[in-house]
């Protein structure tokens, strides 16, 4: 081998820091009392979890017909272009950047001011700047690693408008940008989104910035490390607090990690941080400032970094890294948090996604053929397994609202603002959603006004299938009857069996069937036809069959 | 691709970006132009802002601070003179027009103001003035810029920047200044007594490296770049006399 050669060679292997250990075992294969869902549930689960839609009857046909189907129909839904907005409402669950307030509001823009259906567009532009990028990334196959080294981001009509970017495609909603005040290239940790969600105080000096990095990025939680105050100073003591994260062995516990990964983070260190000027633009003047102002220089758990460009490399090599994203995607998944008992899982899952480079649609595939995705009963009598396992899941009020859209073509906004996307005029948290500040996780089990919710939607989208299916058209839901067909019509009984199938991925049995005539006989024996099909489809459409899966 | 290329390539891709710095030569215009700007201090922004308040008509604004209503703080108002004001503004500290030079004040301000001939005047951070008997200290930080105010304000300005005077005329800097023009500098403990520099100075290429002159007391305004060529700042020693000139009221 020549001398060139073994080099080069010598170079790839040091370079490839994340590639699958040949040698290391893959764990067993861990025993499981969960019973999966039967093959047409599974269908509507996958449907909903990638595409935010029911699966089509010729969908559930083809499964039915030939359940290797359901492989075949996952992997074409992985390319589909409805991917990118449920990773953008899946990652958001953990990310919290769609809130509905910023420390600023829409209308300091001067452009935005005289026109307030902007300000739900907006908050949704800037919040899910980062989630939008991670999508594209995914759904670009692209290594998971560039939503930390990635020179791009993903840029709304609006924040085009007013931040410094420059959009790389043409397009009418989110495009590919860049921005154009000379920031690092550093992927998410380069978004506006990001830092006007996680924003710093003057005197905080980009610490609770750092912990979000670590949390987000690395499944690091310092608030879930016990504190000890005992041996600190007065918290009211500033200067003394200050000493104490620098010298005090408890306090540095924590700060020896935060305080040199928040000093590479000054870039985005506003003087005011209420001020559009101060929180829109990077700061290329202030990148050394953490030295000065925290005492440190800017380094990666000991590893110095030059930038925040380095300090998105350091974190692409971290193995945390990739562990972290595979916890949170079989997290976002599996509809419930990673426990210690998934460990064997969550091991060969990563594994899997380092032989795969790191790319996100394989690791989503190999989740969905995990038990615990599939899960739809327990067989054993695990006390634990059975207050753990999420096998039935509660629709988000945003799974809600895109199931019903396709279905019947109807969206809920009021003066601008998506209903089952917001809490400011709407009902994202009463509806089971997270607002990403003061609810974090979406709801598991059905609620009070996460019924009311449903109920109030459930009717809205009813009449809104009846309006379009024997209106304008073309019909989406009825599509086997018109507003003369009766009960005793062939086409009224096949029509019912669609509804079921269509909404519940199950074959109605006779009582059912029977249960939605006498509804619509009595309504219609008391009104009309066409109400008749509203009451019988606000019924069918909250139920629960419907908005679990 | 080549055979050799194609071998030699997993070591290029791998390999840490270029460390290579600014050449002395690119150090010193950048420097020079920066330097040309002036100094960020306090008293231009300020002064800039109380000219520019003078416009208003009463009503708009409707305090001498720009103490706006809440309403108008965000939407803004236009005033009967043409010029529209929006923002808050607090203000501590003598009305300028009263008092001495060197009086301490401190100025918060998050806004922004456009002239009739649609000059913006951006206003987002805090400035401050502050005396003792040991000394004065003075800060510009944030986004200052309108463009008939000149010098450093004339672009759209970022700065980050404290500066310490003692009694016996020396002078400390601190902080960063983006110029909007290209220019990205950094004073790390940059120390000025009589014409002595001491501390260091970094620029910002535009590919994000910094190069940084390390300066030694004892030999007058020069020091040594990163990669060890000598290099000095004559410039700053300019810059560094306007600088005191203008806060110790002597301009």
């Amino acid at each position: 081998m020549s001398r060139a050669a073994l080099l080069a060679l010598l170079a790839l292997l040091s370079c490839d820091r994340g590639a699958v250990d040949s040698a290391q075992p893959w764990p067993e294969d861990p025993p499981t009392t969960l019973v999966p869902l039967d093959d047409a549930r599974l269908l509507r689960r996958v449907s909903l979890d990638l595409r935010g839609v029911l699966p089509s009857l010729e969908e559930l046909d083809a499964v039915e017909a030939d359940p290797a189907a359901l492989a075949e129909l996952r992997d074409a839904w992985l390319d589909d272009p409805r991917l990118e907005q449920r990773l953008v409402h899946l990652l958001g669950e953990q990310w919290h950047t769609r809130v509905d307030e910023y420390l600023l509001y829409f209308n300091e823009y001067r452009s935005f001011e005289e026109d307030p259906r902007l300000e739900y567009p907006f908050e949704r532009a800037v919040g899910e700047e980062p989630l939008r990028l991670m999508a594209r990334v995914a759904a670009e196959d692209r290594p998971w690693t560039d939503i930390v080294t990635g020179s791009t981001t993903m840029a709304h009509p609006l924040t085009l408008e007013v931040w410094p970017l420059e959009a790389l495609e043409e397009g009418e909603g989110w495009v590919e940008a860049r921005y154009t005040d000379g920031r690092p290239a550093a992927g998410v940790l380069a978004t506006n989104g990001l830092w006007w969600r996680y924003f710093s105080t003057v005197s905080n000096l980009n610490r609770g910035r750092a912990a979000a990095v670590m949390r987000l990025l690395l499944c690091e939680d310092l608030l879930s490390r016990p504190i000890s105050f005992a041996e600190g100073p007065a918290l009211v003591d500033a200067d003394g607090v200050e000493e104490a994260l620098r010298a005090n062995p408890y306090c540095q516990g924590c700060h020896s990690a935060i305080d040199p990964l928040a000093a590479s983070l000054f870039g985005f260190w506003a003087a005011n941080e209420y001020n559009i000027h101060e929180i829109d633009t990077y700061h290329l003047e202030r990148e050394p400032l953490g030295t000065t102002l925290l005492d440190v220089e800017p380094a990666y758990f000991g590893q110095p970094v030059e930038s925040l460009g380095g300090l998105g490399q350091a974190i692409a090599e971290d193995p945390r890294f990739a562990s972290c994203a595979v916890e949170r995607a079989a997290q976002a998944l599996w509809r419930r948090p990673v426990a210690p008992e998934d460990f064997d899982r969550v091991e060969r899952l990563r594994l899997g996604f380092l032989e795969e480079e790191l790319r996100f649609k394989p690791l989503l595939a190999a989740i969905t053929d995990t038990p615990e995705y599939r899960a739809g009963a327990h067989a054993g009598s695990d006390d634990d397994t059975l207050a753990r396992e999420a096998t039935a899941r509660l629709m988000t009020p945003a799974l809600l609202g895109s199931a019903l859209e396709d279905l019947s073509g109807f969206t809920w906004t009021w003066e601008g603002f998506d209903q089952l996307d917001n809490d400011s005029l709407g009902f994202r948290v009463l509806g089971g959603g997270v607002d990403g500040e003061y609810v974090t996780r979406p709801q598991e089990t059905p609620s009070f006004t996460q019924l009311l919710v449903v109920q109030r939607a459930a009717e809205a989208a009813a009449r809104s299938a009846v309006e379009r299916d024997f209106g304008q058209g073309p019909a989406l839901l009825l599509t086997r009857v018109d507003p003369f067909t009766r009960p005793e019509d062939p086409a009224f009984r096949e029509q019912l069996i669609d509804l079921h199938r269509r909404l519940y991925g199950t074959w109605p049995d006779e009582a059912r069937l029977a249960a939605a005539t006498a509804l619509w006989t009595q309504v219609a024996a008391t009104s009309d036809n066409n109400e008749a099909w509203v009451a019988l489809l606000s019924a069918l459409l909250r139920d629960p069959e419907m908005v679990s899966y | 691709m080549r055979p050799l290329a194609l071998l030699l390539w997993p070591l290029v891709a791998c390999a840490d970006p270029s460390v290579d710095g600014m050449t002395a030569e690119d150090w010193s215009a950048h420097l020079s132009n920066a330097a040309g700007l002036g100094i960020p201090e306090p008293l231009r922004p300020r002064d800039t802002l109380v000219e520019v308040l003078r416009n208003g008509d009463g009503q708009c604004p409707a305090g001498p601070t720009m103490r706006l209503s809440y309403s108008a703080a965000f939407g803004g108002c236009e005033a009967s003179t043409g010029w529209v004001f929006a923002g808050l503004t607090e203000y501590t500290g003598e009305p300028p027009a009263n008092a001495p030079a060197g009086s301490p004040f401190h100025l918060l301000a998050d806004g922004y103001i456009i002239d009739p001939e649609d000059n913006w005047f951006i206003l987002g951070g805090e400035l401050e003035l502050a005396v003792s008997e040991a000394g004065w200290v003075a800060e510009v930080t944030g986004s200052w810029s309108y463009p008939p105010a000149g010098a450093w304000m004339a672009h759209e300005a970022s700065v980050a920047v404290w500066i310490l005077g003692d009694a016996e005329g020396a002078h400390q800097v601190d902080g960063g200044v983006n110029d909007g023009e290209g220019d990205v500098l950094f004073f790390d403990a940059l120390t000025r007594a009589g014409d002595e520099l001491d501390g260091a100075v970094e620029l910002r290429d535009s590919d994000g490296r910094w190069t940084r002159l390390d300066l030694d007391a004892g030999e007058g305004a020069c020091g040594e770049l990163d990669g060890g060529e000598a290099l000095c700042a004559d410039a700053l020693l300019d810059a560094l006399d306007a600088l005191s000139d203008r806060l110790e009221g002597k301009e």
